[in-house]
């Protein structure tokens, strides 16, 4: 991207606000989206907070420090905003977050917007197995190859733990998913 | 059993797919939805101030009232009898006699004096009357 600073003055100014903004959704709704549908796994879910995502970085972007790079700090919000999203609908229906992706992913079978293969159905399973930590920790390294030093970042957890998380839910993905 | 290892076995994919379209259509979603919430959130702060003048109203009544009530409340309660206390005194151990003294004004150990009518014979004839006198003198 070009230099950021001038980006994000863009962004706060009234005048060029809607154009950069413009520009903001084109460049990053994609991977955000890819994102948010790891973790929520739905299409519709993920369209919600995808646009939540994108009007609370709209209404807080005076708020951004630059401590971090602009995208860090939106992949933030994204994973904070789907986090959220899980809890919320499983407190509605009196079910543990845990509970509640595991529900969604019996169902991914009906999902029009699932490729239905197999392996990947078995593969989201083992993973609905596991805590919830464990199973964002695993999603965002396995599908999304985010470094651990980016994942430390986004989930302010130290890299060793981090790895730790990781070995322990390929241990146990990989124990469930040689079972047949 | 077959062994399976995530990082040397093929990527699995996550299998998700979108809608045709969908980017496309994105961005002009998004302004709608943002020009809907614009006007709500006009109202919002409106009601944000005026929920958080209510809170500020209702703590400071409640700070007002609660001593009054109290106050009441604890003034129209009836006294406890001389046998109440005793009773509750034997049965709490943990209350001990300084803990007592702690609570008495100077006026109150001048009633007391002047009520215990504390001369010599009166002392002696307690004494003799009270079993444990023995246990008292050899201590």
């Amino acid at each position: 991207m070009e230099n950021e600073k001038v980006f994000i003055d863009s962004l706060l100014n009234p005048t060029s606000q809607n154009a950069a903004f413009k520009r903001l959704i084109q460049l990053y709704q994609k991977p955000l989206y890819h994102h948010i549908r790891t973790i929520v796994l739905n299409h519709d879910d993920t369209d919600d907070v995808l646009q939540n995502t994108f009007i609370k970085v709209y209404k807080n972007i005076n708020k951004f420090k630059g401590e971090s790079k602009l995208f860090s700090w939106i992949y933030r919000i994204a994973t904070n905003e789907s986090l959220t999203f899980i809890q919320q609908k499983a407190k509605k229906n009196h079910v543990s977050s845990e509970e509640y992706l595991k529900q969604k992913v019996e169902n991914l079978q009906a999902d029009v917007y699932f490729e239905g293969e197999e392996i990947q159905l078995k593969l989201q399973k083992a993973i609905a197995k596991l805590p919830e930590k464990q199973q964002l920790v695993f999603k965002l390294r396995y599908f999304e190859e985010i470094k651990y030093e980016e994942l430390s970042e986004l989930l302010t957890t130290s890299v060793g733990a981090l790895k730790a998380s990781y070995h322990l839910a390929t241990k146990k993905i990989e124990e469930y998913l040689k079972e047949d | 059993m077959k062994p399976f290892h995530l990082d040397t076995n093929s990527k699995i994919k996550s299998g998700f797919t979108l809608p045709p379209g969908y980017f496309e259509s994105f961005e002009s979603k998004l302004f709608e939805k943002l020009k809907q919430e614009k006007p709500t959130n006009a109202i919002s702060i409106n009601f944000r101030k005026a929920k958080w003048y209510s809170m500020a109203a209702a703590v400071i009544i409640v700070a007002v009232s609660l001593p009054i009530y109290n106050y009441h409340t604890i003034s129209s309660l009836p006294k406890p009898t001389s046998d109440e206390l005793e009773y509750y005194l034997d049965i709490h151990p943990a209350i001990t006699s300084d803990d007592i003294i702690s609570h008495l004004s100077e006026t109150d150990v001048q009633t007391m004096q002047i009520n215990a009518n504390l001369k010599t014979e009166n002392i002696e004839n307690y004494l003799l009357k009270t079993e444990s006198i023995e246990y008292y003198l050899l201590d």
